[in-house]
């Protein structure tokens, strides 16, 4: 077959330029540390690299709600333990009253109760961060005394968190679930109970017995608060386990993305001189690529 | 018979042999042009004189300087030079679309996830006029991303446009080549010239045309002094008739029908036209749809999410439109913090809506991660395609060039073959001289 000069040239500059190109591309991937640069290079491995990259930004912040969601949870916990330390102090207070004491006792077990009954007003009408804790949705205090009348004034929204990626967690609880107040103010509730009480502890020569059903009542209370301290704790551990779950995604998330995306330094470095070497054997090639012709051999 | 005769016959030698090295030389001067077939002295013995002895010859004739070229070869090649044309361009414009999209680190994806992350924190304290803000300067993180993502292309396509303008030129140039080389062809053919030169060079100018063009037939008309006729797809570009100076011109109007059109007819171009041809009338014009749609969904979907909920005006009414516009026009659609429909109850610390906004990113991200992943793999195949015929258009034209080109080690041979050719044919009139000379000078002369 006829080989001409021109021909050899012109193939060996191609090869030449197929060769500079995979040396290029190995050296980029090298510097980049990105397998992937655009998505043309692996289709099929960009897509999972979105999808990857999605997921991942999700479980970030499914751990940011995840800690806004402790944060609320902490505060309601420790809110309600105090709730419950007062309510056995008042319980305590209505076993002395329901005993033959006198009356100048009495009264100063009413002003025991009144600073009780503060209390745990205070408490239905905690804020944390300037949002009221126990008023579900709602702004403002929780519980509030209309005319006489202990009225729930939040709503029944419920906060929800989510921690994971099907973990909505509810972490609050309401005053009303609380206390057993409501929003028309009907009664059966803790302050128009310690009300009550302080009045009846106030009014001379009143039986023992009264107080002994008293003491029935706030044992109900505390069932109630009890209940709700349950439910925090139970989506406590909820809250804390999805966490686990997600920091162990999100660590087993970064590798499968780094499978994807990154070079393997490793294998890019040995591909980097492999491709150096490929490059210099036809650099060699190409300079000897016009062969000694008949020109150097005749006269 | 003439004496003189022999002399005559080592003349004819001499000449031969002389055209034999100035071809040669010829040869090795343009062993690099472009586009150069080599040309072969083509040597018939004279006619014999018949004598009563036997043929005495007369000689050697120069019968032609030939110029061989396979056409089969010169075809294989201008088909693989047009579809890798053709696979090339059309790789190098989907890649600078790709390009434009700048994923997976800098594109519409990045701004999306801060979008839904921004949903979410406004969802833990619906209230907080930082988390508010805060979502506002995503929307326009991600309508401002859109925007320019709209604007590349556009531009892309508008540059398009403008190589396409000049490759138009350059085509209609060549026509007018092709055609006056016709005409100078058969001028020279009729002189009895062998017009070698302007042969090359037309052949080079098909060449070229069929690289931008994609001619694909490419025939010699009978009888007409040597013109070709090139024609592509049946469309007849140039024939024996064609004047170079009022042909009909090669013409790209966008919204004319056809778009490319040659003297009033639609021109199925291929090669590096036929690819601009093609990218501006449907690839750019499908995937800027694919935009506007995806546009479209992501504002048709947060819109009536946002509605669903109450902002904080005074009345509090239903969320206003979020994202207003298509791709290039993209805007947020409200600028005060408290336009935000946080929740869905107009409570306070409601942020159930702003909860429901950020479970829409599954959605909207599946979906735009579709529309690159689509890209990526047509450029990826535009790519692979272009690698193939590039090769496939490098093994054509190693082929024709080894057949048509120069061997400088040939070029020798003849050299050498022709100098002693010379320098035997001078040797033989030497003999012939000393020969005559004898019998003129030296014989009947007796007792002188």
């Amino acid at each position: 077959m006829r080989i001409t000069s021109q021909a050899m040239v012109q193939n060996s500059v191609r090869r030449l330029s197929t060769r500079l190109a995979a040396y290029d591309r190995a050296q980029t991937r090298l510097a980049t540390g990105k397998h992937i640069l655009k998505p043309s290079d692996d289709p099929a491995g960009a897509n999972r690299a979105l999808g990857l990259r999605a997921a991942r930004a999700a479980h970030v912040q499914a751990q940011r709600n995840a800690s806004d969601a402790m944060a609320w949870l902490d505060v309601a916990d420790s809110q309600m333990q105090a709730a419950v330390d007062r309510l056995q102090r008042a319980r305590d207070l209505a076993t002395a009253a329901a005993s033959h004491i006198g009356d100048a006792e009495r009264n100063a077990i009413a002003e025991e109760i009144d600073t009780i009954l503060h209390e745990l007003l205070g408490i239905a009408n905690h804020e944390h961060r300037g949002r009221p804790v126990f008023a579900g949705h709602g702004d403002g205090p929780a519980v509030v005394d209309d005319g006489g009348v202990w009225r729930y004034a939040g709503d029944d929204g419920d906060v929800v968190r989510r921690v994971g990626d099907q973990d909505r967690v509810k972490v609050n609880v309401t005053a009303a679930e609380l206390f057993g107040v409501d929003a028309a103010g009907s009664g059966g509730d803790v302050f128009t109970m310690l009300e009550e009480m302080a009045a009846q502890l106030r009014t001379p020569g009143s039986d023992g017995s009264v107080f002994a059903a008293k003491i029935a009542e706030i044992d109900t209370a505390l069932e109630r608060i009890v209940d709700q301290q349950a439910f925090i704790g139970a989506q406590t551990n909820w809250v804390e386990s999805a966490l686990q779950r997600s920091e162990d995604t999100l660590l087993s998330l970064r590798g499968e993305l780094a499978e994807v995306e990154d070079t393997e330094y490793a294998a890019g470095i040995m591909e980097l001189q492999t491709q150096e070497l490929a490059y210099t054997a036809t650099l060699q090639a190409l300079a000897k690529a016009l062969p000694p012709s008949l020109l150097s051999f005749l006269r | 018979m003439s004496n003189f005769a022999s002399l005559h016959t080592a003349l004819t030698g001499l000449r031969a042999s002389q055209v034999g090295l100035d071809t040669a030389s010829h040869n090795i001067a343009n062993a690099n042009t472009v586009g150069f077939t080599r040309q072969r002295v083509v040597l018939t013995a004279r006619p014999a004189y018949q004598s009563l002895v036997g043929p005495i010859g007369t000689g050697v004739q120069v019968s032609d300087i030939a110029r061989t070229r396979d056409q089969f070869l010169d075809a294989r090649v201008r088909a693989a030079s047009a579809s890798s044309a053709n696979a090339g361009t059309t790789a190098e414009l989907l890649g600078k679309l790709e390009d434009v999209l700048a994923e997976p680190e800098n594109g519409i994806t990045v701004e999306l996830t801060e979008l839904w992350a921004a949903f979410e924190d406004l969802g833990l304290d619906p209230s907080n006029a930082g988390a508010r803000r805060q979502v506002i300067s995503s929307l326009e993180a991600v309508a401002n991303r859109i925007n320019t993502i709209d604007a590349g292309w556009a531009q892309l396509g508008a540059d398009t446009e403008q190589r396409l303008a000049v490759a138009v030129d350059q085509v209609n140039d060549l026509l007018r080549d092709v055609a006056q080389l016709n005409q100078d062809i058969a001028a020279t053919l009729a002189r009895e010239g062998t017009p070698n030169d302007l042969l090359d060079a037309r052949d080079v100018a098909i060449d070229e045309l069929s690289r931008m063009l994609g001619v694909d037939e490419v025939t010699v008309v009978h009888d007409s002094g040597g013109k070709v006729r090139l024609s592509v797809g049946g469309v007849v570009l140039v024939d024996e008739n064609s004047d170079p100076a009022a042909m009909p011109k090669l013409e790209w109007d966008p919204d004319g029908t056809p778009p490319l059109a040659f003297d009033g007819q639609a021109v199925p171009a291929l090669g590096e036209v036929g690819a601009l041809v093609s990218f501006l009338q449907s690839d750019l014009p499908t995937w800027r749809a694919d935009l506007d749609d995806f546009v479209a969904q992501l504002s048709t979907t947060l819109n009536t999410q946002h509605a669903t909920g109450l902002d904080r005006g005074t009345p509090p009414g239903p969320g206003k439109p979020l994202l207003v516009g298509g791709a290039g026009t993209l805007q947020v659609g409200i600028s005060h913090p408290d336009e935000i429909a946080a929740g869905l109850t107009g409570a306070a610390h409601d942020g159930g809506n702003a909860d429901a906004l950020a479970a829409l990113g599954s959605g909207i991200d599946d979906r735009i991660t579709a529309l690159v992943t689509d890209l990526g793999r047509q450029v990826s195949g535009a790519v692979r395609l272009a690698e193939g015929q590039d090769a496939l258009a490098a093994s054509a034209s190693y082929a024709r060039s080894n057949q048509h080109g120069v061997s400088l080690d040939e070029e020798m041979v003849s050299l050498v073959q022709y100098q002693r050719s010379l320098e035997a044919a001078s040797r033989m009139m030497t003999a012939i001289d000393s020969a005559l000379d004898t019998l003129i000078n030296r014989t009947g002369l007796v007792g002188r």
